[in-house]
């Protein structure tokens, strides 16, 4: 041994580094590293298919954002919301407009006939293509990877290096929100951006900042409205909390700061409409348009689930659908948000390495009972719960295999839709990269969690879901002919039966298993 | 919980996993030679395969990438049939025959992968993944193999096997090794005088008693065994033999590829265009600038308006010049050490003169050297020079704009990630000093050489963004080239002599000769180029050759005061 340790000093130099790494703080490398990484991904997701490559007339949603840099560019503000509705009219909030007209100025000053009124329509120029990729990664750099950044940094003091180099990766590159934004094609980092800003600002106990920051993430996608009961009970909360320790005055007056925020933030957004109430109206109808019924296409909630048994669309008349969709919506999301409340009435008086846990935990359980059981639920919806879900991940380890599940449900809960854009290749790798990173370690060679008979469990599912995903891929046709969307149902029954699981997981975790870490790591248990 | 430093083969999925994302990039002509090999390696007989001609992408490699072609023909055809292999005088692209492609080069890399952790196999997961990582994530092999499209990464998992096998004396492996690589690939012919005087040195000269006595039984084994892996290969094509040599050393080619190697010829050329610009403009010929020269970017011969022209035995010559201080060192004392240095100079001796050099033959310095660069510090500080710079000069290679991000992003990785680890594996008697108190660790690359490095943004800003700006109706087309390869090559040829040096260090006495034949011989290469390039040169030249001893004085001034 000694000959060999010889010729290693010879050969490849005399290092010998300790097994591990010494315990730095967060350090620049790693977060340089960790930003460039993420980039590339991005950037290499870029370069494949997005929704609606050479498929006219209607194209997808590439061109329904293209179409509205073009609308937004070229026609008076009245118009927008107005203009050939059935050609991608734009349908959501005034702050993808202005987003829109931003870029749109950029695109016609490099090249005018991107965003032509009207003679644009379906072009599908190489560099037209680079240019809206560039788009979305810049930003998402400026308001989701930057809120990230921030986020991981605020609770990076509990952790070993390791974790948090992985943490923030991991944060960083989560598949189903790169696949969306970087593959299909659209904004979401956005609103998920300015939502995590909100988590930021409020952990930070900046109220009146994390308003308007809320606001802009309904401004931008009205999706945003997933998280909005937590986020209404978590200001509640705040003030009737405020009021009970300082006395009402000082209640009412934190009250109203978030008031007036929130207020002068929509107001700002809308004023552009302010003209005539038939403005606004004409904004809220294309918004919220409830004609389209209960879902779209197949999607892993309750409403689709069960009509496989019985026929909802076929008993009642969609108002009444409406009302029942509400009604089981309230009830999923009460618990959590009400949880919430009254968490924040008597907050801890010690300094929480992980002060966001609670609010997180209510925003994942909000979104989550929404994407299950509400109206109108698109496939795509999942990511928002998606998002507090990764960053409790990133936060703390105690939600690591049930964080790893969602994710990887979740990608393949879309991945009839992405398969669709031609992305069903980098689909499997950047799950696969996550799931290297982070996903399996956490579920199959953590110590004591979860239990053997989940892991048995989660192994089957991960099973399931490949053999589902191979046969989609290559078996082209159904074994079923009379079925011929047997992939896509049983894809969705599957992905229904896990997010039903791991809701009920996280309902409990959060009404039953509080246990903040405090600063220097020690935990403990408060009920 | 995992991470990324938590073993070799999470490295590998991971890399692997990555490079399947890059599928949609650009591939240069390169895949269609390589598809239409797989063509007529799958539908030809044998002995029509070195004949076939319908397009310009004939087969020109040695027998075993045929069979290997051959090979990979037959798997396509398992796998339903998808892959496209007609013969056709036309490119011809569908996703199928993509995606099998670059799938086939990121199976084979794990040859790679795994022979460059059997140098490593004996140290703590952490190192040895990071060591791993330096020679397996060679940013340069992503851009070449991974993006440009070739099967480089497993023919450097043979050499590295083979390598492997010499060190642990297994010589008769290590040369059947050397010639299956030089089988599928000859332009590992460069490397071949190291591994000749290597054998010679240490497996055919035993020590018996005091002395050295030569054997002859071993060095007819060793032939024995070299002849025998070229009888296997070549032997199916014995009757067409002069038709093979005549695909595999092409010697119609130009002195210069297409886009200039940043090497000596092109600091030559580059001298070349700026005496025509002097002469022109002290009223000489004017016509001096119109022959078919290197500026033009074209392949074929290439001559010189003012500097006089170089044949093929002149770059010969210069080549085996520059090779012969490392071996005579080799040959003098056949250590490990030695024999891995000589093969990275040998290397290097070719890149620099040889005949017709591609950039993309930076990776027969890079790959072997990463294997010790983190030898000593001055290792690690040439080798990360020299890998960023080397990297740098492959982006003319992938052109397209889709391609800018990946590129910079990567080399930046590669950049950040290699000067960090690189610094932690070979601390300096300084830094283990101050260890507990400061947390960043450091190349302590010198000035100029930070300069040097930085320097490299601007030259891409221009190359890359502004240049097609400025002339926006393509003039000067190749100037951005000319510029990389000229800035490139300067680094590239004053460091040469540079890892001498570190065997200077461990062996003394003999090597003082020899520092000062080299820095003679630099000093005369000097004189040639143009005095601009000159006077960046010398200073760099200074800093090489001075620094180690510089930093190894300080360092025994520590260890004697600490001991």
């Amino acid at each position: 041994m000694g000959k060999k340790k010889h010729t290693d000093k010879d050969l490849f130099g005399a290092s010998a580094l300790p097994e591990q790494p010494a315990s730095t703080p967060f350090t620049s490398v790693s977060v340089r590293v960790s930003l460039l990484v993420a980039l590339l991904l991005r950037w290499t997701l870029s370069l494949w298919g997005y929704s609606g490559l050479d498929s006219p007339p209607m194209y997808g949603d590439f061109e329904a954002q293209r179409h509205w840099l073009e609308i937004t560019t070229q026609l008076p503000t009245k118009l927008w919301y107005r203009y050939d509705l059935q050609y991608w009219g734009l349908d959501y909030p005034p702050l993808t407009a202005y987003h829109s007209l931003l870029l749109g100025y950029i695109a016609n000053a490099i090249n005018p006939s991107w965003v032509a009124l009207d003679a644009s329509r379906g072009n599908e120029d190489k560099n037209l293509k680079m240019f809206m990729r560039y788009t979305a990664i810049v930003t998402d750099l400026i308001i989701n990877m930057s809120a990230t950044l921030v986020f991981c940094k605020m609770c990076s003091k509990s952790k070993t290096r390791s974790e948090q180099n992985t943490l923030l990766l991991l944060a960083l590159i989560q598949p189903g929100l790169l696949l969306i934004d970087h593959g299909h094609f659209q904004y979401n980092s956005a609103m998920l951006g300015f939502t995590l800003w909100f988590v930021v600002c409020m952990a930070k106990k900046q109220y009146a900042l994390g308003s308007v920051f809320f606001c802009l993430a309904l401004g931008f996608k009205q999706m945003a409205l997933y998280y909005a009961l937590p986020v209404f009970f978590y200001l509640l909360g705040v003030c009737v909390g405020v009021a009970k320790r300082s006395g009402a005055i000082s209640g009412l007056k934190q009250l109203a700061i978030i008031g007036i925020s929130v207020l002068l933030t929509m107001g700002i957004m809308f004023s552009p409409f302010m003209g005539s109430f038939e403005d606004v109206g004409q904004v809220i109808h294309r918004i919220f348009p409830v004609g389209r019924g209960l879902y779209e296409d197949k999607v892993a909630n309750f409403w689709c689930a069960i009509s496989i048994i019985i026929k909802m669309k076929v008993l009642f008349t969609t108002e009444s659908l409406v009302r029942i969709s509400i009604g089981a919506t309230l009830l999923a999301v009460l618990p959590s948000s009400i949880h919430l409340f009254y968490s924040q009435l008597s907050p801890p008086k010690i300094a929480l390495a992980n002060p966001s846990r609670k609010l997180l935990l209510a925003l994942l359980n909000g979104s989550l009972a929404f994407f299950l059981f509400s109206f109108q639920v698109h496939e795509k919806s999942i990511l928002i719960p998606l998002m507090p879900a990764t960053m409790l991940l990133a936060q703390s380890d105690g939600l690591a295999w049930e964080g790893s599940v969602f994710i990887t449900t979740a990608v393949f809960s879309m991945f009839p839709l992405l398969r669709r854009d031609g992305l069903a290749v980098p689909t499997v790798a950047l799950t696969l990269i996550f799931n290297i990173l982070y996903g399996f370690p956490s579920v199959f060679e953590s110590e004591g969690k979860p239990f053997l008979l989940v892991r048995a469990a989660i192994g089957g599912l991960y099973a399931l879901m490949s053999t589902l995903v191979f046969c989609e891929s290559f078996v082209n046709e159904s074994p079923v002919p009379k079925l011929p969307d047997l992939y896509t149902v049983v894809n969705a029954l599957v992905s229904f039966g896990v997010f039903g699981l791991l809701f009920l997981r996280y309902n409990y975790v959060q009404l039953f298993m509080d246990d903040p870490v405090v600063v220097g790591g020690a935990k403990k248990k408060t009920k | 919980m995992a991470s990324l430093t938590s073993g070799p083969l999470a490295l590998f999925a991971f890399a692997a996993v990555l490079k399947v994302v890059l599928f949609p990039s650009y591939h240069s002509t390169d895949f269609e030679v390589h598809r239409n090999w797989l063509a007529i390696t799958h539908t030809l007989p044998l002995h029509k395969w070195y004949y076939e001609a319908t397009s310009e992408w004939t087969l020109d490699y040695p027998p075993l990438f045929a069979l290997f072609e051959r090979t990979l023909a037959a798997i396509a055809e398992l796998t339903g049939g998808h892959v496209d292999m007609t013969i056709s005088q036309h490119a011809r692209l569908d996703t199928h025959t993509l995606f099998f492609q670059r799938a086939s080069v990121i199976v084979t890399e794990a040859l790679f992968f795994y022979a460059a952790t059997r140098f490593f196999k004996h140290m703590n997961t952490r190192e040895q993944t990071i060591r791993v990582a330096l020679v397996f994530c060679s940013p340069g092999l992503l851009f070449v193999d991974n993006i440009h499209f070739q099967y480089n990464g497993f023919l450097y998992g043979i050499l590295l096997l083979s390598i492997y096998a010499m060190w642990e004396n297994q010589f008769l492996l290590g040369g059947a090794l050397f010639a299956i690589t030089l089988n599928f690939k000859h332009i590992y012919l460069y490397q071949a005088p190291a591994y000749f005087v290597y054998i010679l040195g240490a497996y055919c000269f035993v020590k018996v008693g005091d002395k050295y006595t030569f054997s002859l039984v071993r060095l007819i084994q060793m032939g024995l065994t070299v002849v025998a892996v070229f009888i296997a290969s070549f032997g199916p094509f014995f009757q067409h033999l002069p038709q093979i040599m005549s695909r595999l050393f092409p010697f119609k080619r130009g002195l210069c590829h297409a886009y200039w190697a940043p090497n000596f010829w092109a600091l030559y050329s580059f001298a070349d265009r700026v005496a025509i610009q002097i002469v022109k403009s002290a009223g000489g010929d004017d016509t001096l600038g119109d022959v078919k020269s290197l500026t033009r970017g074209l392949v074929g011969n290439s001559v010189f308006a003012v500097l006089p022209d170089v044949t093929p035995l002149h770059t010969l010559v210069l080549t085996v010049l520059f090779q012969l201080p490392s071996l005579y060192l080799l040959w003098k004392k056949p250590t490990k050490a030695a024999f891995i240095d000589s093969l990275v100079l040998c290397g290097f001796s070719s890149f620099l003169f040889g005949w017709h050099v591609h950039e993309k033959a930076i990776l027969l310095i890079l790959i072997p050297f990463s294997i010790v660069a983190a030898r000593t510090r001055r290792h690690a500080q040439i080798f990360y020079i020299l890998s960023c710079v080397g990297t740098f000069s492959l982006f003319p290679l992938i052109f397209k704009a889709t391609e800018a991000p990946t590129k910079v992003i990567v080399l930046l990785m590669f950049a950040i990630l290699a000067h960090h680890y690189l610094a932690i594996l070979t601390p300096t008697n300084t830094e283990n000093l101050k260890k507990s108190s400061t947390t960043t660790v450091t190349l302590g690359l010198s000035i100029i050489e930070k300069m040097y490095l930085y320097g490299l943004i601007p030259l891409f800003v221009y190359a890359e963004m502004l240049h097609p700006v400025v002339f926006s109706r393509g003039q000067l087309e190749f100037l951005p080239l000319m510029m990389i390869s000229v800035y490139c090559s300067n680094i590239n040829t004053p460091n040469m002599p540079a890892p001498v040096e570190n065997i200077a260090y461990m062996d003394a006495v003999e090597i003082k000769p020899t520092t000062q034949q080299l820095k003679a011989a630099a000093a005369a290469t000097m004189k040639e180029t143009s005095s601009v390039e000159s006077s960046k040169k010398i200073t760099t030249t200074t800093t090489t050759t001075v620094k180690p001893q510089i930093l190894d004085s300080q360092a025994n001034y520590f260890s004697n005061k600490f001991i």
